[in-house]
């Protein structure tokens, strides 16, 4: 344990100067996952703070509900009638990440900018759907999932070779889903960064007369579309866990509702 | 020089590309909400979801671009 404060220090100051070649930073993403970590931590509890029986006070709480029916409406939408039991998880991911979204913006460097902790997000999301599907159809169920449809009035080596085929095609993309996840995080923000520091060098050391600017900083006009980009991404990401959830987890109700579109379908 | 016109060349032909599939599908997903407007719910969710997978092979690109710029002069 040869930690230093002059490290430590350099650390930080390394990870302070990242800006668009955020890379390389090395342990200095810690600093800012904290940051990120302990405004997610004070927002909980000014939100907590707000809840009363039958109101809620202030704007945290507020805010904090509408978060709350807004991820119930999704995971009722996408998933089904199950599908509020997955809001926990899916509110984690959402603060993390539009938080450290948000913090791209005011900050050189932010921790979704980073494909290590965006890779990790995404291994979790991924670990966690496979869990959900083992618990929902027990795990041999959810390998089956893996198979494909029953191959019915085939026979029966050539269907075993169809469905294996299927098999290892579906974990393929299924293990592809963490870099998809991952990548699509990544690019957006650090792709922003570089946009925005590019639309900063396009005037630089410009003079007129006695007066010097050293650059006109014309990437702050991408702010707003930034700050959606930042909102989308935490939606995108929360969506398609919430897709990928409602593949593993909805065969009951998918049914269920086939067999109802099917009876109003008759009765129409 | 060869390098940063491939970066250029990537990029650019990825956005064409996926300019015109995403216009395609925001296309076909508007039509929908316009002839069906009780539908928009569920229009948007599926038209998200496309919008971004086709995206992703725009980022694909990005990444390559990222990973060849640390190249350039090398």
């Amino acid at each position: 344990m040869d930690f230093q404060i002059g490290k430590l220090a350099s650390i930080i100051a390394s990870a302070e100067g990242g800006g668009g070649e955020g890379h390389g930073v090395g342990w200095g993403i810690f600093y800012y996952v904290g940051i990120v970590f302990v405004t997610i931590f004070v927002f909980m509890i000014l939100a907590r703070r707000g809840f009363r029986p039958h109101l809620f006070i202030g704007l945290p709480a507020k805010l904090a509900e509408h978060l709350y029916f807004f991820l119930r409406s999704v995971t009722t939408a996408i998933i089904g009638p199950h599908g509020p039991n997955y809001i926990p998880f899916l509110m984690t991911l959402w603060l993390f990440i539009f938080v450290s979204n948000v913090y791209g913006l005011i900050f050189p460097y932010t921790p979704s900018a980073d494909w290590s902790l965006n890779i990790g997000f995404a291994i979790v999301t991924f670990l966690y759907v496979q869990y959900e599907g083992m618990r929902m159809n027990g795990v041999f169920g959810h390998m089956k999932h893996f198979a494909g449809p029953k191959l019915g009035g085939l026979p029966i080596a050539f269907a075993m070779l169809i469905s294996g085929l299927i098999f290892s095609v579906e974990i393929f993309s299924e293990v592809l889903k963490i870099f998809s996840l991952s990548i699509r995080l990544f690019g957006n923000i650090e792709g922003g960064h570089i946009v925005k520091d590019a639309l900063d060098h396009i005037i630089t050391d410009v003079s007129i007369g006695s007066m010097h600017i050293d650059g006109v900083p014309l990437g702050g006009l991408l702010l707003p579309i930034k700050f959606f980009t930042c909102i989308l991404q935490a939606f995108i990401w929360c969506t398609l866990a919430c897709v990928y959830l409602a593949a593993v987890t909805g065969h009951h109700d998918e049914e269920h509702e086939h067999a109802e579109g099917a009876h109003a379908h008759a009765h129409a | 020089m060869d390098i940063a016109l491939g970066i250029g060349f990537a990029v650019g032909l990825a956005g064409l590309g996926v300019g015109i599939g995403q216009g395609i599908a925001a296309n076909g997903g508007l039509n929908g909400i316009a002839r069906q407007p009780e539908a928009s719910g569920k229009v948007q969710t599926a038209l998200l979801i496309s919008l971004v997978f086709m995206e992703l092979v725009f980022l694909l690109s990005f990444v390559i671009g990222f990973l060849l710029m640390g190249k350039i002069g090398a």
